[in-house]
């Protein structure tokens, strides 16, 4: 395998082209509920591969690697929330 | 008595799976996370009640200086990396050279920060302009404070590392900066889309 | 001096820590009408009816939370002791930063609540004079925080490098005390929002922080308390066995 498909560089690979796709989506997405979507997983997968491969909690004592998994997972489904139930539930400033 | 965070032991358990650094840091590093995570949902909460006023503002920002800035950090983490790999293999020659280029990048990133602010300022957008701008010099400012302090913290261990210190016996000091730098890149991942992209 | 009442007076001295917390509460954050605390963005005149409102509660609170936060000086004294230890025969040059980082705590809190007390000195002044104190008093408080970081830096440093066998803080506990000094820096942003959960009204600059702080402080207090039990215990025993030997 190329160096550069190895472990951290595919990582870093990754990452690159993932910021790509949601500066793309934002901009060319524009407005639009699915593009928030969008922008929200992709930023779930970046920031699981941060802290499965930069900070290595992939081999971590598993309590650790749930505790900040569980972290990612319960932010992302309440920015979701607040995304998309947010204009719904909170009142309207003038 | 010697304030260093170098204790000799790994800790790694049975399975041979080890938590990086410092395992204590750990309650900082979790500590972080639910403040700013708490920024997160705050940002995205006071935005539904404002759409208009947070689309609005959001437009004057530059998005290419957040990809780049994105792409500095990550590009700095991922030298990070490399230089904990290097000193775990007993190459302690090749660490400083990869921790400089993460500090380097780190400037990168407070320079990047002051044309942008300085941009804003120049147009007479402050702190108190609305709510979006309340958000984003608050929390872009919370943030570059940990970039400045991961950076002092990446100079501390280039120093170490130019005088060899690190390699596969004494990884503690660097794992544990590496995990701090490695924060700030995360925080960075979650603010980039809630300032720059978010619709 | 002898040993048992040192010790004794160590232990008044810890518990002063939370004697702080709870009178903080009661007459800071209750008589003085701190919670909700009054909104930068409140209209001199609505503001000044806030004061003329409950003038005798908040001239309470605050002339009896200027006495109370003294309990933080015997407290951060104690600290300050315990960590020389620490420092061995070192320079306790961290022992003596926490000391006056709780000395200076002491009046930060002090005069914030001394500039609230004089606003509601002349209840005739002008609703001006009134948003004036209140904005001084506020700024006082929420913008020399640095001194209490110092402080908390300074013992989580000291609790890091601690060798004994019985640490004085376990090292989460100085992780945290770390993480809970960085966390005041965004109340900087109250020099200039007026407005918003970053204004010295907002939950982010007010509530949070503040909560952070009581937080450490008390965890603080469990483990110095804890630390002069273990002391006693040992020291007991030996002094009844001077007794029965005089």
């Amino acid at each position: 395998m190329p160096a550069i498909l190895q472990n951290p560089h595919r990582t870093w690979l990754i990452l690159v082209l993932a910021t790509a796709t949601t500066f793309w989506v934002g901009v060319e997405g524009g407005i639009g509920l699915a593009a928030g979507a969008v922008t929200f997983g992709i930023t779930w997968i970046k920031a699981r591969l941060v802290v499965l491969d930069f900070m290595e909690l992939r081999h971590a004592p598993p309590l650790w690697r749930r505790i900040i998994e569980g972290w990612l997972i319960a932010v992302t489904a309440l920015l979701l929330t607040a995304y998309y139930l947010g204009p719904m539930l909170l009142p309207r400033a003038a | 008595m010697p304030i260093e965070l170098t204790a000799p032991a790994l800790d790694t358990d049975k399975a041979g799976r080890h938590l990086p650094g410092d395992p204590d840091l750990w309650f900082l590093i979790l500590a972080e996370l639910l403040t700013f995570g708490m920024f997160f949902v705050a940002y995205v909460g006071y935005r539904a009640m404002e759409p208009a006023v947070f689309d609005a503002s959001q437009r004057t920002l530059d998005r290419s200086l957040g990809v780049i800035n994105t792409l500095l950090l990550l590009t700095s983490s991922w030298a990070v990396v490399s230089a904990v790999r290097a000193a775990r293999a007993d190459r302690p020659q090749v660490v400083p050279r990869y921790l400089a280029g993460a500090i380097v990048l780190g400037f990168g990133f407070m320079v990047i920060k002051y044309f942008e602010y300085s941009a804003k300022f120049a147009a007479g957008i402050s702190l108190n302009t609305d709510t979006f701008f309340n958000f984003y010099f608050a929390l872009t400012m919370i943030h570059l404070g940990h970039v400045v302090g991961g950076t002092v913290v990446l100079i501390v261990l280039w120093s170490n590392a130019r005088n060899g210190r690190y390699h596969s016996g004494n990884m503690r000091g660097i794992e544990s900066g590496a995990s701090f730098w490695h924060l700030v890149d995360l925080l960075w991942i979650f603010l980039f889309p809630l300032l720059y992209l978010l619709r | 001096m002898d040993e048992k009442t040192s010790l004794r007076y160590q232990l008044i001295s810890a518990w002063c820590g939370p004697a702080f917390v709870i009178t903080f509460i009661i007459f800071w954050l209750g008589f003085g009408h701190n919670f909700p605390n009054p909104s930068p963005s409140l209209a001199p005149e609505v503001l000044k009816t806030r004061y003329l409102d409950n003038l005798g509660e908040i001239r309470l609170g605050f002339i009896i939370s200027m006495i109370t936060v003294c309990l933080y000086m015997p407290w951060s004294c104690v600290l300050a002791g315990q960590m020389s230890r620490i420092e061995g025969k070192n320079m306790p040059i961290l022992s003596y930063l926490q000391l006056i980082g709780g000395a200076l705590t002491v009046m930060v809190v002090s005069f914030s609540a001394m500039f609230w007390a004089v606003a509601a000195f002349r209840p005739e002044a002008s609703p001006e004079t009134f948003q004036l104190m209140t904005d001084t008093g506020w700024l006082c408080i929420d913008l020399q925080y640095a001194c209490t970081t110092l402080q908390m830096v300074a013992a989580a440093l000291v609790g890091l490098a601690d060798k004994s066998k019985v640490p004085l803080f376990p090292r989460w506990v100085c992780y945290l005390t770390i993480w809970c000094g960085i966390s005041f820096f965004p109340a900087s942003l109250t020099g200039v929002m007026k407005d918003g959960p970053f204004a010295w009204s907002g939950v982010l600059s007010f509530y949070f922080p503040y909560f952070c702080w009581l937080c450490w402080y008390s965890t603080a207090s469990v483990f110095m308390i804890k630390e002069i039990r273990r002391r006693m215990s040992v020291a007991e025993p030996a002094a009844a066995g001077r007794l029965a030997t005089a």
